[in-house]
This record gives C-alpha cells, structure tokens and sequence, in this order.
C-alpha cells in the first residue's frame, strides 16, 4: 500500500520542475516569516506538457502538486479551489523565473493570450516568492 | 572502398598483424564523429553524423612507423588523417581518399621533469593521465576546456586549447615546448631545444634550436593537415593547491575533502559594462586559478549532475553577469593575502559573493574544478552541443561579440531550432590573468532532428558574418578552405600565407587538409 500511494503522490513533470524550484524556500527564514499568515493555492499550467503544477502555500512552507492537465476540467476553480491560476508554455515560464522577461512582456503575451492568468493579486505571491530565492542569507 | 591486398600488406608489414583494418565495420565506426552532421550540413552534404569512409585505420606503436606509413601514403597517393583522442569533427577525413592513423598505441608518458617544470608525453596520453602522474610531484599541467580525457598532445599542437584554468595556465599554443613532428613527406622535424645539434633536451619551444611554432600550429592548428606530432613537452606548473585527495562515493555524487586554501567566489556584476571592469580589475591581481564569465545556464550547470539538480538552481539563472573567480594556494598565507586581495576588491567594486550566501557547492565541484571537469556539465542538457561566435581577443570584444550575439541567436530560438538560453549562452575566460581573453557561445541543439542541425549550422554560419560585419576577429573554429577564405581578405590575407605554408610543406596534399587549407589552388591576384 504504501508503495501505491508513494507512486500516487510522486510530483511529476512540470510540477516537478517547479517543485526544484520553490522547495528551498522552506528552509529561507525570511520567506517563513513574510508568508507566516499567507494561505493560497496557486495553479500554473504549462500548455506544452502533461501536468500543471498546484503550489500550496501554508504558513510560511511551500509544496507543490502535480494535477493531470487533460481534460481541462481537471483544472477547475470547483476541482482544485485555486485561488490564481497562471497558464503559458514553458519557455516563458522559465523567462519568468530568470527574470528575463518584463511584467510588461508578459502583460504584452495576456493580451495576445499566449498567457492565461486569473487572480492577479495572488499571483503577485510568486513574483515574490521569485525574488526571495535570489536574496543572500547574510 | 577497402586497399588493394598487395598495398594493404605492405601497410600491415610496418604496424603488424591486428593494428590494420580495411573491413567495413571498422572503417564505418571510425566515420562517425560528434557534430560531424553540422559540418555536413555547411557543406552542402547530407546532414549526418558520417564523415566519408576511411580505406583503413592503422595504430602505429612509434614514431619510425609513423614515418614509414606517411612514405606509404606518399607512395600510393593515400592521404592520412591522424587523430589521438579523437574527439569531433576535426578527426575525420574529408576524402574517401583517406587512411585513419589512430595513435591510441602510442599512449607513454615518456617523461617527468619536475625540476624544469615539462612533461614528454605521446599523443594518447589523456590530460587526466598526465595530471595524475605530475601531482604526485606537486605539480600541474593545463587542460583545454574540452575535459580531461583529451589528448594535451593534440590540444598543443593541433588545437585551440582554452580551458578553466586559463587564466592561471594560459592556452594550448602557449604550453607547447619541443615537438618531434613527422612531416608530409615522412621526414622528420625536431622543434625547439630538442633540435640542438648538441645536448638536445625537450626543455623550449622556440629555441635555442629551431622555432617554426607559428608554421606548426599557428593560432589553433592545423587538425592533422601538415603531418603528424608523435612527441611533444608540455609545461607543468605547481599544483594550485594540496595534492591530498580524499574522495568517497560513486560516480558522479562523489564526496571530496575540500583543500583547506580554496575559495570560490561567484558576484553578480548586472551588466557587461561592470563585469569587464570586474573581471579587468581582479585580474590585474594576479591571483585567480579560474577566472570566467559562465551565462546563467552554464553556472547553473557546473553545479548540477542532472536535469532536475540544474532546475533546483534557478535563483543562480537570475543572474545576468556573473563573474566566477576561484582562488587556490598552497600555504595559509598565500592564501590569506588572495582572500584579503579579494575582500578588497568586492568592497571597492560594491559585489557580493553569492556563495554560501544564496549557494552553497557540493564539495564535488572543487575536486571538478582541480580535474578540469567542469566543461562535461555543459553537455548534458542534450547531448548535442556545439559552439558558434567568440574568439581571441580583448575582454571588450569578446563581450561586445557575446551582446552582438543575443537578438542573432534568439531568432533561432524562436524557430525552435536551438535551445532557449534566452541567446545568452556564452562563456568567457581570461588568458593568463588578463592579457588576453576567449569567448565562445556554446549552443545546445537536437541530434536527432534534422531541422534543428540544420538551425544550428545556418546560426553559425550567420554568425560568422556577424563576426566579419561588426569586426570582431575571427572565431575559433576558422577552418577549412571555405572558412579561411572567408576570413583571410578580412585579416590581412593570411590565408594567401597560409596556402603557401601547405604547398611549401606538403605539396602532394597527402595530409589531409579539411580542417587546414587546400594547395594548389590559384591565389586570387586582385587581392
């Protein structure tokens, strides 16, 4: 049983990327502290692969799910109770990360909808948690 | 294709019974080369990884038979194509007009001089070979950014030869002493101290005794197109740091001892303005082992074993100039003035050093960084890496050529053609602490599929008349007829020099000259 639910709970794909990236965080005291009262679901989905990837931020720790993007319904607001959703293709996922594309450069891809967002203020959460993974521990 | 039965024994009569081949099997294994599809493709041939098929591979044991089966080639009008360790597209032949001399038999370390600081090696003789056997002197010797298990024979004489340990060990062309070099017509050239009438010794490249280092490699050599190099001395130099190696575990997650005086620093400068005079300014100090610009995937990637490993470091892809400086030294006060040296400079400069800070190494990458290991991490993003762009040249040109370079490479990347490095990928070294410096943009493309070779080869084809339109020097991997008569009209008609070189030395064009320049071709009287 327990292998079975091992398997099950495996992050995959492009969550699993996303799970390389944020999991430091949880030992970054000054992302405890910021994101000490934060409770929100985040939903990014790649449109070039397989799964999406649900970050889960509780009280100062991140974790991250990953959700089979087919069919589309499993990405409903009802199904997972997201509370930002992101959706673009993973080269410009990675731009993001690097900081190699502006928020106007993104604003630029929304309007010509190569990026899908909903609840734009959560999202801010990640651009913030971003910075915080290139901040020195002094 | 195979010889003729009466030419094949007279071949197998000079390296004996089993050291000659002309079956299809063999000779089709030894047509196959890395990035051979691209050059291929620059060719107008099919994109392949194929070069033509050699008559035969021979492994000669010495240099007399190396002799006598360049006078065999000579005699039948055979062309050779040498190669020692036999890494890329430079090793094959360009005919299928052609013999392989495989030189893995010649595999000595023929001497140590630990006193005169060189080291008489063959030419299968890896960098790691040599480097294990000289530090149990204290010593060192330098390794191009190709790896350790290529030949430092063929890097000094035949390559270009930028490693990791530049700044502090200079280039291939710049450690090559005495040569034993067989020539075209199987004469052979002692080079340097070696060639003394008197007393010879392998101790100096360009005398006492005759110096012909320019005509020999030139700037990056001739890949096998103006004879065969059976012997050369390279320099040694003190190790940087202990010798003691402790390392445990299983390859590639080794556990290594870091040496108690070394100490990476990696400082984020934001832009080339400030990295060039960083990276000036640290130099003039004289104090750095490495010193070198690695774009955001590549300090990422010298850290990483895996896909995932290199994922988890995306806070270092952030970074948009880092400067990667490694300071070594053998006593604590060496290395307490280096540490100090540095402390001054990042207060003055207003940098940060993010290690330990954001990013703390496995001890691994020191021992990498000591082997010279650190170019391998920039293959396996996808198997298939080549470099376009760069040269030789002062730190403001090769960072004007890696910026020139971006909005060239992104078109490529928005086809999907190459891997998105966002057009940044590049790395840059400094020559001897500063003097001089080498860029090159390194470029992930797919083997596998045809529209991406095809990508990567018209970028760098484009890339050269970047190079010739904003005058940026030539990049290092000029060569070839085609190349250098592209290039030649630009810098001083060097390839008119050129050609006279080869049809001076080898005017039956016996050794191959696909990587070198063809003779015999009329030289353009307007220029």
């Amino acid at each position: 049983m327990g292998d079975i639910n091992e398997e099950k709970d495996k992050i995959r794909g492009f969550a699993s990327l996303i799970n390389s990236v944020l999991f430091p965080l949880n030992e970054n005291k000054k992302f405890q502290e910021n994101f000490r009262d934060t409770d929100a679901k985040i939903l990014l989905n790649a449109s070039n692969l397989n799964y999406a990837a649900l970050i889960i931020i509780h009280h100062g720790s991140v974790k991250v799910k990953s959700i089979p993007n087919k069919p589309k319904t499993n990405l409903k607001k009802k199904k997972i109770g997201w509370n930002a959703f992101l959706e673009m293709d993973t080269q410009t996922f990675l731009a993001l990360a690097m900081s190699r594309i502006s928020m106007l450069g993104v604003a630029k891809m929304w309007l010509t909808r190569k990026v899908k967002v909903r609840g734009i203020r959560k999202l801010l959460l990640l651009l913030k948690m971003f910075k915080l993974l290139t901040e020195y521990n002094e | 294709m195979a010889l003729e039965k009466d030419i094949f024994k007279e071949f197998e009569d000079v390296v004996g019974v089993g050291n000659i081949d002309d079956g299809d099997v063999i000779t089709n294994v030894y047509a196959y080369n890395w990035c051979t599809e691209i050059f291929n493709y620059m060719e107008g041939k099919e994109p392949i990884p194929f070069s033509p098929i050699p008559k035969a591979v021979v492994l000669p044991s010495t240099t007399e038979e190396v002799q006598s089966l360049v006078k065999l080639c000579n005699k039948y009008g055979i062309q050779f194509k040498v190669q020692s360790t036999g890494l890329g597209p430079w090793n094959q032949p360009s005919t299928d007009n052609c013999i392989i001399f495989d030189m893995r038999r010649m595999n000595k370390i023929v001497k140590i001089d630990e006193k005169n600081l060189y080291a008489i090696i063959e030419p299968y003789v890896s960098g790691a070979q040599l480097q294990v056997e000289v530090m149990k002197y204290g010593l060192n010797c330098h390794m191009p950014g190709a790896g350790p298990q290529v030949s430092p024979l063929a890097s000094s004489t035949s390559m270009n030869g930028p490693g990791f340990t530049s700044p502090s060990t200079g280039y291939s062309a710049r450690n090559v002493l005495s040569v034993e070099w067989v020539l075209p017509d199987g004469e052979i050239m002692k080079l340097g101290s070696y060639g003394l009438k008197n007393n010879p010794d392998w101790y100096h490249g360009d005398g006492p005794g005759p110096s012909l280092r320019g005509i020999m490699r030139g700037w990056s050599g001739t890949k096998s197109g103006l004879g065969v190099f059976t012997k050369v001395a390279v320099k040694l130099f003190p190790y940087p740091c202990s010798t003691d190696f402790n390392v445990k575990g299983n390859s590639p997650d080794y556990d290594f001892d870091i040496p108690k005086f070394m100490k990476l620093y990696i400082m984020e400068c934001g832009n080339f303005k400030k990295f060039e005079s960083t990276i000036l300014r640290v130099e003039e100090e004289e104090i750095s082992f490495m010193c070198s610009y690695l774009c955001n995937f590549a300090v990422m990637a010298i850290f990483s074993n895996t896909i995932e490993s290199l994922m988890d470091k995306m806070a270092l892809g952030r970074m948009k100039a880092p400067l990667v400086v490694l300071i070594a030294a053998r006593t604590k006060r060496e290395f307490d003035y280096k540490q100090k040296v540095m402390d001054f400079l990042l207060k003055k400069l207003n940098l940060k050093n993010i290690i330990r800070r954001l990013y703390t190494p496995d001890p691994i990458f020191y021992a990498e960084a000591l082997r010279s290991n650190l170019g391998l991490h920039g293959f396996l993003a996808t198997g298939s890496m080549q470099s376009a762009e760069g040269g030789g040249d002062t730190a403001s040109v090769c960072l004007r050529s890696a910026t020139l370079n971006v909005p060239l490479k992104k078109k490529y990347i928005k086809k999907g053609l190459i891997v998105n490095d966002f057009g940044e990928g590049a790395w840059l070294t400094s020559y001897e602490s500063g003097h001089y410096f080498h860029l090159e943009a390194l470029t992930f493309f797919d083997q596998t599929k045809e529209n991406s070779i095809n990508g990567m080869a018209e970028y760098m084809e484009n890339s050269y008349q970047l190079d010739l339109l904003k005058h940026l020097g030539a990049p290092f991997f000029v060569e070839g007829t085609r190349l250098h008569e592209l290039f030649g009209p630009h810098m001083s008609n060097y390839h008119i020099w050129l050609r006279k070189i080869k049809e001076a030395f080898d005017p039956s064009n016996i050794s191959d000259p696909g990587f070198y320049i063809t003779p015999n071709k009329k030289l353009n009287q307007n220029l």
